[in-house]
């Protein structure tokens, strides 16, 4: 016999970062109970809803609407939350993360968040139509393609003050416009899914929790522009960004929101899945749009630009994901609505993925102007305990470094500019007092030096001088001059490059020099990492005083660096050791010191 | 086109609309550097060097793909512009690798080019390498002998086996020459008027005197000795270096006009204010440094202790010293020990050298030292003279002995004496040999007794040198040069010569009203040094063993003053050549990069680092890949894409691995390369280079020659390069010509097919004869006979020949037109002219391309680019073919048709338009014949065809309507197009089709068929009949079949030039068979074939690169010739042969061309033409096409073909089977002729 319980349904996050800490499992399991016990409660998949860190994480609604989230759920636990919660409707308050009603810890998360992107990720099941039209879904297609003129729809955007998330913060209202404008029957729109900053998951998660949010932003795009293609270019890395949009382009297809007539009108779109094959160059446009010809996935020079000029040489409008998922909502809250949020030249709100030294790692969609602090204290909860915050890096590998100092510096296009820094799409990487400044622009550049398509000289051969420099820095070999040739070389790759790639390449090392020049300075004059990360640099000793001579530094070390007595003060061998921290890890007395 | 203002650089401009920066400002004057940027290709914007500044950005913008906008303000030459593009050229040098000069010349004072004399000698070409080592060392005989040979010392062999023996190459050669009747001597310019003034006369004198008397000035050198040669002479033994040798070498400079006065000592006889007052207007000083140095201790001017200097220099004075028994030298340099070994040749018992160092710092050459101690003389290390001693005359010797302290600046250590450690030897003589200096007392006395005169003005250093600019020998007196020793110090001979050959081109520059410093300033990177060159890149590097030089025996040595070096025989020479590891860069001469580095004073090893080490592709048969030259401009890759449309290179990888690789990393043979060599011309660098043709690759300072490609009918433009006379390789001409900078794999590299088995000297019966004796049996009986000659002769060539025919009562027929000529004559037939109607411009221009594809893309490469580029334009291109060529591929409509069925689809293209219902009437000329056209193609409709031969009738139709339909219809065909059996009624359809669609003439259209052959429509025009075609002697052609003849019988003699029937033959047993019954058979050939082998008279000819006059091309363009190398010319050869005849040609191709046009209409053009296209019917005078002619219909029975028409040119057989054997493939070597 069925049981109902206290329950309306039980929601299960599948996304990707879910499904990597294990949510598919513990969705099974529910499934398992459900069966085994016979519950009748609706099991629901959703996306992504924004604490990363938590995961996997699981809903549980009452039939009155009431949500107890659980986060860090295992399959071991589910057994208990279906007997106590689910059937016997009592919450397990121990497991519990957020609650309707009740004051937890993890609501600072979401306090100072606006989700207007991630308005249903978390929410809906990305894999079905019906709960994306349910919440009002493809409503602001069917209003665009029934009742309003692509002027119109420009002026909306125009109003609403959206600028492209993808980095480089143009207008979209304007760039629609040309596109629009651009002689030419044949045109295309293109969804630039093809994220690849390290740390940065905002698109990903956008696709996997609600695909057809973008699906119809595109849609009113090309009704707007005037194409009658459109081109999803995703990182083939996405494999679940890629299913849900298909089934979202197949249902969509089957319901007449895209294909012929759509919605009985004259305007008919077709949709094509593009999967990248990682080349994180052609998050560029023209790299993309040579990439989706079959060509080398290469810049070009512009002029002209592809709203002119672009897909098999036709007309094409490009933006990235998030820009299109905002489209929908402005087109049915109206753009004053979107234009009360943010700052005078940076309307809405911009979605950051917040990672690294950080208590609450995820997803988080914020008002533009939210200052940094805000962003990584309030929301993120801080760095980890002991451990003071001393950089963020913003806008990925392109980005810069904002150090604690400017940490009162809104997120808004303008303000982070100042910094040296953009708001680029959205990666924001915290950084505490381990974190060598010197290292983490080596680690950037690397990034981004592999990643040079390998067509302009100051890209393909600068960026890698300037990774030599560094490399020879930070393990203790840095000159004279090093710092000013860095410089030098900077501001040539940045001002002597075709895209953006370079253009930006050498803010990370730009940023930290301005900032933290005293800890290059330290590695080049004084042979010294202040952060004692630098392997070449560093030392492990064994503090006499504290050693008791228990032996399991000893046993831990994998190059028998370690030697000594029981019972005695052990010593490390400086030419055999490695410095791989295992031992100061192993140690329960804090006798290894770092130095 | 619109106009629209820009700023250049602060001047305000009107520029077209549209241009780039880099073109606006190239058309300003203003020259912005690029290495990505190829006129022919997209805007690549890459490698940052065209990087412009635009007023009001913060970025560079690079200029190369940045369109001008009204207003634009662009800087291109401020500083930071500089700075941008000097560290884009930083950056690519820091990933860049190779030698741009090889270490041996790196090293030479005098930068000799020592790869390109040793890759002359291992070509055997003795005096050539003397030549080259002439142009800046007057003194191969001597430095070949005494020379220090810092260029061996840097050798990379050094790192094998030890070095080439540089050096002993040199004298191998220049004593070759010497031996020689008549020695290699300079051309002297006409007299300049200007006089210089040398005082000295040492090698740097000599060499400055040698330079400047090329150029034409009038040189004087005085000299206070009695003789020349400076230290040379007075220094260096005989046994080292005879007189006899030294004076001949002088002889060859002071030949050239160089007075030398002996005996005249600036400062006793005369001061260089007197120079100046006789009219010298700039005088050299090379005073040398002749004077030793001073021992310091007592005795040292007792009698028979002796300056080095001295010693030696009384040798030279033939005044030999008397010298004792016992003998002690003081010092350790070369003087020393020649000063040592000259004791012992003199009778001295005893020599020992005392030296304060140990052996390790002896100064001295080691072999020398060595030579020294084989001869016996002793040596005392760390000792010092501390006094001598006799009574009034030399006795005794002490010396103390020195230990090694601390080095001291010169890095070697210093020696200090141990106290108390004296010792005493029994000696006849001493001779100091501590070193040289110049002997300036004679300027310093004129110095002092007139302070305002010139010598006061000298600056001196304080070792007594003078002071001199290290470009131009300038010193502190204006036009007052000097050079040498006098200026280094004692020195080294090629030190003197390098500073001679500065001087001179100083002075020379001065005499141009030039700046005196005004030197070129080179660029160059540099491997590591061999001694930590990677190893593991001379693995591979076959151990040789370096020559030994033959000597005289020891004991024959010290007995006589004989040369002790006997020079390296020829065989070892040859065998020494090849150990050279030909270090330096191919493209030396002309690397963009290496000039912008030189013009941008780039700082090498700023930003070194990592490099993308690659090892050079040498696997392609004509083409070098070396990847760690390549800066990834990608300009090959699309170059090869984008216009030559094969895609065969591509980009590999990403960041700072990213390469430029053959498709899918093949080796390049592999891929779709065409082995046009594009990518070869397209490269800035040497990343892509032609393999060289020689056994040495140089590199070569080419001299360029503009000619006319003598392979195919397409008459491209050609740089024929060459390289100390010899054609090294064929290059287009940047832009130039029909081709607009493309040329394909024959005319690139065709040529080599004559590098082998070259015919060099005329035989008669089997037996090798004088060209006399060869000319006279040619002739003897050749009246009645048959005269065939090659396609590719020149019009000059084949006027010639033609007139030896009519002087023999005989007619002229070509092998290589068989086949072709029942084409042609389709277009006579319709059109009223055996000639194409269209140009290639007219192709470009096109909106339809018709195109029969003989295998065009491959044959006729050029014309495919030009049918590509209509494409690119928009133009419509319909194709016939038996495969999907190139062409077919980018067809809008493909019809696969095989040869034999292309009759029927051109059938059933007319057909469709008959239907349609083309007026023919209402053409713009009359064709006439209709109903015979349409009754003998009834039934050979569209669906009709389509279905008998199985293809879409949907293709065909669309085919037909867009040829029909076109408004600027372009034809193309070649003979190959069509079966030999239907060729002649299949090629009738083809212009009969272009006819109705109003495409067979008039402006922008037309029918170009395309002659296989260079000069295919020029030997047509003079009347060479197509020999073995396919209509016989009664259908097309219309005249009697001059190959029927010989078969027949009719014929008994024959002259064949330039063609082989036997190899060409599709029977040679057949056709080897019917030579055989003639009683005279000459041949002239460049290389030996089939038909040579035949042959009573053989006649060595020249290759069509050193031909001289013209082509008419396919579109009937007359091009020039122009020779480059070669020997004896072909047009010499035949005119001797029209002589023998009695008839009378004119004997240059000038005077020929000239005849031609006033005897035959149809060259009418005054002079010699440059690019005309003549008497294309209907346009160039504006007549009508031949109305008369009826449109006949097809059908000729068709004959037989006994030649494969493009194997009857041996050079391009030979060529093709080289192809072959190197693995190429198949796309290069194709299916030839019209043989099926």
């Amino acid at each position: 016999m069925a049981k109902t319980g206290a329950t309306a349904e039980v929601t299960v996050g599948l996304s990707s970062c879910g499904i990597a800490a294990g949510a598919a499992d513990v969705f099974s399991a529910f499934q398992r109970q459900f069966e085994e016990k016979g519950v009748d409660v609706r099991l629901r998949r959703t996306g992504c809803i924004g604490m990363c860190y938590r995961e996997p994480i699981v809903d549980v609604t009452t039939p009155g609407g009431a949500k107890y989230t659980y986060g860090g759920l295992t399959v071991d636990q589910v057994e208990r939350v279906v007997d106590e919660h689910v059937v016997g409707g009592k919450p397990v308050d121990e497991w519990l993360v957020r609650a309707d009603g009740r004051e937890l810890p993890d609501e600072a998360y979401y306090d100072q968040q606006v989700r207007l992107v991630l308005r249903n990720a978390g929410i809906i099941d990305p894999e079905s139509i019906d709960e994306y039209i349910e919440v009002g879904g493809y409503e602001a297609l069917t209003k665009v393609v029934t009742s309003m003129t692509p002027d119109e729809v420009i002026d909306e955007l125009k109003a609403s003050g959206l600028r492209g998330r993808g980095g480089a913060g143009f207008p979209t209202g304007i760039k629609w416009d040309l596109a629009r404008k651009a002689p030419g029957e044949q045109k295309y729109v293109i969804v630039n899914a093809d994220e690849g900053d390290p740390g940065a998951f905002m698109d990903r998660s956008i696709l996997e929790g609600d695909p057809h949010a973008v699906l119809e932003g595109l849609a009113i795009a090309a009704f707007t522009v005037g194409a009658q293609e459109g081109y999803f270019y995703v990182r083939a890395e996405y494999p679940l960004a890629i299913k849900r949009l298909r089934i979202a382009i197949e249902n969509a297809t089957e319901r007449g929101f895209v294909g012929d007539n759509i919605l009985g009108t004259d305007f008919s779109f077709k949709v094509h899945i593009k999967e990248g094959a990682g080349a994180f160059v052609c998050g560029e446009e023209t790299a993309l749009i040579a990439s989706i010809e079959g060509q080398r996935g290469m810049p070009r020079l512009r002029p002209p630009y592809p709203a002119v000029k672009g897909l098999w040489g036709k007309p094409t409008n490009n933006n990235n994901v998030e820009t299109y998922a905002n489209v929908p909502w402005i087109i049915s809250h109206g753009a004053a609505a979107y234009a009360a949020y943010g700052t005078e030249t940076s309307k809405g709100t911009k979605v950051f993925a917040l990672a690294g030294k950080i208590q609450r790692g995820g997803l988080v969609e914020v008002p533009m102007g939210l200052t940094i602090r805000e962003v990584i204290n309030d929301i993120g909860g801080g760095v980890p305990e002991g451990r003071t915050f001393k950089a963020v890096q913003l806008g990925g590998p392109s980005g810069g470094c904002v150090p604690a100092e400017y940490m009162d510096t809104g997120v808004d296009y303008e303000s982070l500019t100042k910094t040296g820094a953009i708001v680029g799409s959205g990666g924001m990487i915290v950084m505490d007092d381990t974190t060598c400044m010197v290292d983490i622009a080596r680690f950037f550049l690397n990034f981004t030096q592999d990643e040079s398509c390998g067509k302009c000289t100051f890209c393909r051969v600068g960026t890698k001088r300037m990774l030599e420099i560094l490399e020879r820095i930070t393990s203790g070999e840095g000159r004279d001059g090093d710092i000013e040739l860095l410089q030098e070389l900077g501001e040539k790759i940045i001002s002597s490059s075709l895209c953006g790639l370079g253009q930006s390449a050498p803010n990370p090392v730009l940023t930290t020099i301005k900032y933290f020049r005293d800890e290059y300075e330290a590695h080049i004059n004084e042979k010294r990492c202040p952060a004692l990360s630098c392997k070449a640099l560093i030392t492990y000793d064994i503090d006499p005083d504290k050693c008791i001579g228990c032996t399991v530094c000893a046993k831990k070390c994998p190059v028998e660096a370690i030697t000594g007595e029981r019972k005695e003060v052990h010593t490390i061998d400086q030419e055999l050791c490695t410095k791989c921290d295992a031992c100061r890890q192993a140690c329960k007395f804090d006798a290894v010191t770092v130095s | 086109m619109a106009l629209v203002n820009i700023a250049l650089n602060g001047t305000d401009v009107q520029v077209e609309s549209g241009m780039t920066i880099l073109d606006a400002a190239r058309a300003n004057g203003i020259s912005i550097p690029t290495l990505c940027h190829d006129e022919q290709l997209e805007p690549f914007a890459s490698c940052w060097v065209c990087a412009v500044k635009l007023e009001g950005m913060k970025r560079y913008v690079p200029s190369c793909g940045t369109k001008v906008a009204e207003g634009m303000k662009v800087w291109t030459d401020t500083e930071d512009v500089r700075a941008v593009r000097r560290m884009a050229l930083e950056l690519l040098l820091s990933n860049h690798r190779g030698d741009c000069v090889a270490p041996c010349q790196e090293a030479c004072p005098a930068s000799v080019d020592v790869q390109g004399y040793i890759a002359l000698i291992a070509q055997g070409r003795y005096r050539d390498a003397t030549k080259l080592v002439k142009q800046v060392n007057p003194f191969p005989l001597s430095i070949g002998r005494v020379c220090t040979r810092p260029c061996e010392g840097e050798c990379r062999r050094n790192a094998v086996d030890g070095p080439v023996c540089i050096d002993f190459l040199k004298r191998f050669a220049a004593d070759w020459d010497i031996t020689n009747p008549n020695p290699y001597s300079p051309p002297v310019a006409p007299p300049t008027g200007h006089k210089v003034a040398a005082v000295g006369a040492g090698p740097a004198s000599l060499t400055a005197a040698y330079y400047l008397a090329q150029a034409g000035h009038d040189v004087t050198i005085f000299e206070a000795l009695p003789d020349g040669g400076g230290m040379l002479r007075y220094g260096i033994p005989e046994y080292r270096l005879p007189k006899k040798t030294l004076g001949e070498e002088i002889g060859l400079i002071t030949g050239l006009g160089v007075k030398v006065e002996y005996g005249k000592r600036l400062g006793c006889d005369f001061t260089l204010k007197d120079l100046f007052d006789q009219g010298y207007e700039a005088v050299f000083l090379g005073l040398g440094a002749m004077a030793s140095r001073k021992m310091r201790c007592p005795g040292e001017d007792l009698e028979g202790v002796w300056a080095g200097t001295d010693f030696l220099g009384r040798m030279g004075l033939n005044d030999p010293p008397p010298v004792g028994k016992h003998v002690a030298i003081i010092g350790g340099g070369n003087t020393a020990i020649d000063a040592a070994r000259t004791s012992l040749r003199l009778g001295a018992e005893k020599v020992t050298i005392v030296y304060r160092r140990s052996r390790k710092e002896m100064p001295a050459w080691d072999v020398e030292v060595d030579a020294a101690e084989e001869e016996g003389v002793e040596m005392h290390f760390l000792a010092a003279p501390t006094k001598i001693e006799g009574d009034g005359k030399c006795e005794r010797l002490e010396f103390i002995r020195m230990e090694l302290g601390e080095p001291d600046e010169s890095g070697r250590r210093r020696p200090v004496p141990i106290e108390g450690s004296e010792s005493v030897i029994e000696v006849d003589n001493v001779i100091a040999a501590i070193g040289q200096l110049p002997n300036l007392d004679c300027i310093q006395q004129t110095a002092e007794k007139d302070p305002d005169s010139l010598e006061a003005k000298l600056e001196l250093t304080h070792w007594g040198t003078i002071i001199a600019d290290e470009k131009s020998g300038l010193t502190s007196v204006p036009l007052v040069f000097a050079g040498g020793d006098v200026v280094n110090g004692a020195a080294t001979a090629i030190e003197a010569i390098a500073a001679g050959g500065r001087a001179a081109a100083a002075i020379d520059r001065v005499f141009h009203g030039e700046a005196v410093d005004g030197v070129p300033s080179y660029f160059n990177i540099q491997e590591e040094r061999w001694d930590s060159f990677p190893v593991e890149e001379l693995e591979d590097v076959v151990r040789k063993e370096r020559q030994e030089m033959p000597e005289l025996p020891v004991a024959e040595r010290i007995t006589s003053l004989d040369e002790v070096e006997l020079g390296l025989t020829e065989e070892q020479a040859l065998e020494e050549v090849k150990r050279c590891l030909e270090c330096g860069c191919a493209e030396g001469f002309t690397c963009q990069l290496r000039e912008y580095a030189a013009e941008y004073d780039v700082t090498l090893g700023r930003l070194g680092g990592d490099v993308v080490s690659d090892p050079p592709d040498r696997r392609h048969p004509f083409i070098r890949i070396e990847p760690e030259k390549c800066i990834m401009c990608g300009r090959c890759i699309r170059i090869c894409s984008d216009v030559q449309g094969a895609s065969a290179l591509g980009f590999f990888r990403r960041g700072f691995v990213a390469q430029m690789k053959p498709a899918l990393c093949q080796p390049l043979a592999m891929t779709d390369c065409e082995s046009c060599g594009q990518c070869v011309e397209a490269c800035p660098t040497a990343a892509l280079t032609a393999r060289p043709v020689a056994v040495k690759p140089g590199p070569w300072d080419l001299e360029s020659t503009i000619s006319t490609c003598g392979f195919c009918g397409t008459g491209c433009t050609v740089d024929l390069c060459t390289a100390a006379g010899d054609l090294v390789s064929i290059a287009p001409a940047p832009g130039e010509g029909i081709n607009e900078g493309n040329l394909c794999v024959r005319g690139r590299f065709g040529f080599r097919g004559a590098l082998s088995d070259r015919i060099t000297a005329p035989r008669v019966n089997g037996a090798e004869a004088t060209w006399d004796e060869a000319l006279d049996a040619a002739t003897a009986t050749l009246q009645g006979g048959a005269v065939f000659g090659s396609p590719r002769l020149t019009n000059e060539e084949a006027y010639t020949l033609a007139a030896v025919a009519s002087a023999v009562g005989g007619e002229v027929g070509s092998f290589g037109l068989a086949g072709e000529g029942v084409v042609f004559s389709a277009l006579e037939r319709v059109l009223g002219h055996a000639s194409s109607t269209a140009t290639y411009e007219d192709v470009r221009g096109a909106d339809t391309v018709f195109v029969i594809d003989s295998d065009i893309a491959e044959e006729q490469t050029v014309a495919a680019i030009s049918i590509r580029k209509a494409a690119q334009r928009g133009a419509s291109v319909v194709v016939i073919a038996d495969r999907e060529t190139r062409l077919a591929s980018l067809a809008d409509v493909w019809i696969p048709a095989t040869r034999d069925q292309v009759g029927s689809v051109l059938a059933a293209m007319v057909n469709h338009g008959l239907e349609d219902g083309v007026d023919a009437s209402a053409l713009p000329y009359g064709v006439t014949g209709l109903p015979e056209l349409t009754a003998s193609i009834t039934g050979l409709t569209v669906d009709a065809v389509a279905s008998k031969l199985g293809m879409p009738e949907r293709d065909l139709r669309r085919a037909a309507e867009l040829v029909l339909g076109a408004d600027r219809l372009v034809t193309l065909a070649s003979a190959p197009a069509f079966a030999p059996e239907t060729a002649c009624g299949d090629a009738h359809l083809a212009v009969s089709l272009a006819a109705l669609a109003g495409g067979a003439v008039g402006e922008g259209r037309g029918v170009l068929f395309l002659r296989t052959r260079a000069n295919g429509q020029g030997l047509s025009d003079l009347g060479f009949e197509p020999a073995g075609g396919v209509c016989g002697p009664t259908c097309c052609e219309g005249s009697g079949d001059l190959w029927a003849a010989i078969e027949s019988g009719g014929v008994t003699a024959a002259l064949i030039v330039g063609e082989d029937p036997v190899g060409g033959a599709r029977d040679p047993e057949r056709v080897a068979a019917a030579l055989r019954k003639l009683t005279h058979l000459v041949v002239m050939d460049a290389v030996e074939t089939a038909t040579t082998a035949l042959a009573h008279v053989v006649l060595p000819m020249e290759p069509p690169s050193a031909a001289e006059g013209s082509y008419t091309n396919s579109e009937h363009r007359v091009q020039t010739v122009a020779a480059a190398g070669g020997g004896r010319p072909n047009l010499e050869t035949l005119a001797d042969l029209a002589g023998r005849v009695g008839a009378t040609v004119p004997a240059t191709a000038p005077e020929i061309y000239g005849a031609l046009s006033a005897s035959r209409g149809t060259l009418g053009m005054p002079g010699l033409p440059d690019g005309s296209v003549w008497s294309v019917p209907g346009r160039a005078e504006g007549r009508p096409l031949n109305g008369d002619a009826a449109l006949e219909p097809p059908g000729c029975a068709g004959g037989e073909l006994v030649f494969d028409p493009r194997w009857t040119d041996a050079i391009e057989a030979a060529f093709s089977r080289m192809v072959e054997e190197q693995g190429l493939k198949d796309h290069v070597v194709r299916r030839v002729g019209v043989s099926a």
